[in-house]
């Protein structure tokens, strides 16, 4: 897609076409939801999502950009805002408070937790979530969003200097488990 | 963490590596495959659809009740603003007729004021003045009381005529062009501030013509025990 082609479909959904947000909701829309399993899990993901296209659709007529990459990052920069959010509820609450950290817990390993890490996308995201959230957070927009350093340090609000230091803690730490994982496989994806 | 993940052997991943990683260009590395799966689909990650396009349906409702509101609010906004010109002018209205009734007012304060320089506009005083004292009808018994400082014969002659005949109208009117302290009215012989003399009716300086006061008060009435002595003074003292 275009620049110009994208920059129309942005007008078309700003003034109210259906069709036009459904494209950006398609074209979007997995990004968002890999972005906030890997920082918050699965439990968690879904709703925040659906938030933050209820505040995309509340505040579609405040952006003006024509790259595809800046309307992912405002996306992804409203569910940060979604997500911090939640972080915060949840601990106004401490009665129901959830563990506000990453969802660390192995998945169940029963065998719909293998087919997912044979899937691929779901496992790589649970081993994503068992990093520290500032570093999961910059990986994901590293590559799932596929966003630069400097746009990635402009939603987590750091320097381009911290974006690459806590990405490579990161990979670091990835690389770690992994080895782990290989060299024990049953322990799971994380100690526990 | 630990520092020593810096150091290049830390996960096997220097920071050339790290970058290649996030780049997409080591897919040999265990952490490159995952990576890239993390570049993967979820299934059912479109599950949502449904209620987003909902929600952006309301949304656009939404946005045509806030254009409504916002004409609303221009409505109600000129609405206000009306009111605010109505107020003012019906406030301009009233400091008109506040003006007016300040002028009048003070036309009649300016009577009133004059009056207090004037002998006896007691008939048009709307209300009891120091000048009332002046009146005649009011007058003179404080002018029998002050011994006569000399007033006129007409005050002495006021029991005999209650109503002044020659102040028929009203005081601010052109009956009365000369101020009293300047110049004496022939009806009005006497300065208010002197006090008559109950036996002087008549002033020295100012003496009455019989014959240019049409009233029998001024006219000099002969006293019992002092009669009319034009051009001579009349004090006691």
């Amino acid at each position: 897609m275009s620049t110009r082609d994208f920059a129309d479909l942005v007008r078309s959904a700003q003034r109210g076409d259906e069709l036009a947000f459904q494209a950006l909701y398609r074209e979007n829309q997995p990004v968002v939801l890999k972005y906030l399993t890997a920082i918050t899990g699965y439990s968690t993901a879904e709703d925040l999502a659906s938030e933050t296209w209820v505040s995309v659709v509340r505040d579609l007529r405040s952006f003006s950009g024509d790259e595809p990459a800046a309307f992912r990052a405002w996306v992804l920069s409203i569910a940060r805002r979604r997500w911090i959010d939640d972080v915060r509820r949840r601990t106004r609450r401490p009665e129901v408070l959830v563990d506000t950290a990453p969802d660390t817990t192995p998945a169940p390993d029963d065998a719909s937790s293998e087919v997912e890490r044979a899937a691929g996308t779901r496992w790589a995201l649970q081993m994503l979530a068992t990093l520290p959230p500032d570093q999961a957070e910059v990986i994901a927009l590293r590559v799932i969003a596929d966003l630069d350093v400097h746009a990635t340090a402009a939603i987590v609000g750091k320097t381009p200097g911290a974006v690459r230091v806590l990405a490579h803690r990161g990979l670091r730490k990835l690389a770690v488990d992994l080895a782990r994982d290989v060299t024990n496989p049953t322990s799971g994806t994380t100690d526990s | 963490m630990t520092t020593g993940e810096f150091r290049p052997g830390d996960g096997g991943l220097t920071d050339s590596d790290c970058e290649e990683l996030l780049a997409g260009r080591r897919p040999d590395l265990p952490v490159g495959a995952l990576l890239q799966n993390l570049g993967g689909t979820i299934e059912g990650s479109l599950a949502g659809e449904t209620a987003a396009m909902a929600a952006f349906r309301t949304g656009a409702a939404r946005g045509m009740v806030i254009r409504s509101h916002r004409l609303s609010a221009r409505i109600a906004a000129a609405g206000i603003g009306g009111s605010i010109l109505l107020a003012g002018g019906v406030a301009a209205a009233a400091s008109g007729q506040f003006r007016h009734d300040i002028s009048h007012v003070f036309v009649g304060h300016h009577h009133h004021g004059a009056s207090t320089d004037r002998p006896a506009p007691a008939t048009s005083s709307p209300t009891p003045t120091p000048s009332a004292s002046t009146h005649p009808g009011t007058s003179r018994g404080k002018a029998h009381a002050d011994h006569g400082k000399g007033v006129g014969v007409g005050e002495t002659a006021a029991p005999t005529h209650p109503t002044h005949p020659s102040h028929p109208a009203h005081p601010a009117t052109p009956t009365h062009p000369v101020h009293p302290t300047k110049k004496a009215h022939p009806t009005h012989p006497a300065h208010p501030t002197k006090k008559a003399h109950p036996t002087h009716p008549a002033k020295p300086t100012h003496p009455v013509k019989p014959t240019h006061s049409p009233k029998p008060v001024h006219s000099p009435k002969p006293h019992a025990t002092h009669p009319p002595q034009s051009g001579h003074p009349a004090k006691s003292k």
